[in-house]
């Protein structure tokens, strides 16, 4: 028999290899799940975030980047020194700023008179509303194919020749269709999501236990509440994989697409930095592009765990 | 119906589970409340009304399952292995619950199992099934489940009539299997 004195003081020695929050986060510290598993190599689930390594990756590559380009060892227009010609041993012909004091200026004054939260901001609008519109179309398109014979000999023909077109490939007569302005863009945009999200929930219609879809019908639900209670929640992780993927595809095509037609936007920005050989706003526009994309991933990976928490557990 | 397990919808709590069929009728939400409290009161999981199913072990979800199904009161309730993928334990503590629920509703249930003894002990009428075609083997008037209401089931199952009743049973699904299995042999 277990005293209470006894518990407290295993709950004390509980609470002293407690590892800190910051230690399970960097991955320094093996959490209590860890060092439960008889084997540390072979198991992927014993492998922690490994935070301190991409730290320490990011330093040392922050580190390189600013020693191998220290007093224009390597020549600015390949790539551009991480702060400003700050000394005085440098070639003044060859004083350029460095993509810190460069993004700096950015961040104040803009690019060309739009200023760099106009850039991204219109990039982001642009994705968001192809992925959306995309959605808007595809979930139900996607549905009708899963549940409905027609509607899956009607579509599939065109779904799977459009399918594996790049939207890049299309630009030449969306251009000569649509022109070269906002809606040329967010149509290709479109293009590149609705597939995406056609497939995924079609994907999602098909993934649903069918004792489920029964268990639903001899409780006494019509077909819309099937579709409604059932059908579409179980879809729903797939939906979000879709608009995940759709979220990172969009995102690289519109780049590309801004790069051939567009007066504002990141990959604008960047085709014109080209012209006058402004190799540190380049770069800058690369960094930008995938700290978004980045950002977007984390967005989206923290939505799916708070709208779907039972994913994977059915 | 009640289903093996995996046809509880993951994405709702239990009481929104149970309360699914009342709410597809369109039974006022007043009386929808009462009939989740009083089931759940019967399957003895009051405190997890709000839980999401997931977060159950295997026998509270069926226990779940089996309020669900009551909630539309039917008439006749069709048990699909509803205890095939518990543990022995829970398994036992469940065909009493079953039980309970037969004497309680006094609804019809038609009960498919695997388990020999989960008929004898559960069934007024036990149909042995015989395969390729599906047919009814042989039917049999059963005394056990109307002791089991009362009594222990331990006790029962220990009975000689039980363990009898069992074994001619076992033997003849044997003797069927064999004769399936020489046939493909000869083929």
């Amino acid at each position: 028999m277990r005293t209470g004195a006894d518990e407290q003081t295993v709950a004390e020695r509980k609470q002293g290899r407690q590892p800190s929050r910051w230690g399970i986060w960097l991955g320094i510290a093996d959490n209590s799940f860890t060092r439960q598993k008889t084997v540390k190599f072979g198991d992927a689930s014993a492998v922690n975030s490994g935070r301190l390594w991409s730290v320490l990756t990011l330093i040392l590559l922050i580190l390189a980047w600013w020693i191998a380009t220290i007093g224009g060892i390597i020549d600015p227009l390949f790539w551009p020194p991480l702060e400003g010609s700050l000394y005085p041993w440098d070639n003044p012909d060859r004083a350029r700023p460095g993509v810190v004091d460069r993004f700096v200026s950015l961040f104040v004054d803009g690019y060309r008179n739009i200023s760099l939260w106009e850039h991204v901001g219109t990039s982001v609008k642009r994705v968001l509303l192809g992925v959306i519109i995309g959605a808007i179309v595809g979930i139900p398109l996607g549905f009708a194919m899963g549940l409905n014979s027609v509607a899956r000999g009607l579509f599939d023909p065109i779904v799977e020749f459009i399918r594996p077109i790049p939207p890049l490939a299309l630009i030449p007569l969306v251009i000569l269709w649509l022109g070269i302005d906002e809606v040329a863009k967010i149509f290709l945009l479109f293009l590149a999501a609705l597939f995406i999200m056609l497939i995924a929930a079609r994907a999602g219609v098909n993934s649903v236990q069918i004792s489920k879809v029964h268990a639903a019908y001899s409780l006494g639900a019509s077909k819309f509440q099937v579709l409604r209670y059932v059908i579409l929640p179980n879809a729903l992780p797939e939906i979000f994989t879709g608009l995940r993927t759709s979220m990172g595809v969009c995102w690289g095509t519109l780049v590309a697409a801004e790069l051939v037609a567009a007066d504002q936007g990141v990959g604008s920005m960047m085709m014109i930095a080209k012209n006058f050989l402004q190799t540190d706003v380049v770069v800058i526009g690369i960094i930008i592009i995938g700290a978004i994309g980045f950002a977007i991933e984390m967005f989206m990976r923290l939505l799916e765990s708070w709208l779907i928490p039972w994913k994977g557990k059915g | 119906m009640v289903f093996q397990q995996g046809a509880l919808f993951e994405w709702m709590t239990v009481a929104q589970n149970v309360s699914f069929g009342p709410r597809m009728c369109g039974v006022p939400r007043a009386r929808i409340k009462e009939t989740v409290r009083r089931l759940l009161d019967t399957v003895a999981l009051q405190g997890f009304a709000d839980k999401p199913v997931y977060q159950l072990s295997g026998g509270m979800q069926q226990r779940v399952a089996l309020a669900r199904c009551l909630a539309n009161d039917p008439d006749v309730i069709l048990m699909d292995e509803p205890l095939g993928a518990l543990d022995a334990l829970t398994r036992e503590k469940m065909q009493g619950l079953v039980l309970k629920l037969w004497k309680e509703t006094g609804k019809t249930i038609i009960l498919i199992t695997h388990s020999v003894e989960e008929a004898l002990f559960l069934g007024e009428r036990l149909v042995v099934m015989a395969p390729r075609p599906g047919r009814i083997h042989k039917e049999y008037a059963l005394p056990f489940a109307e002791q089991g209401v009362e009594g222990d089931a331990r006790a029962i199952k220990a009975e000689p009539d039980f363990i009898s009743a069992r074994e001619e049973i076992l033997s003849m699904i044997w003797e069927m299997e064999e004769e399936i299995m020489g046939g493909a042999d000869r083929r």
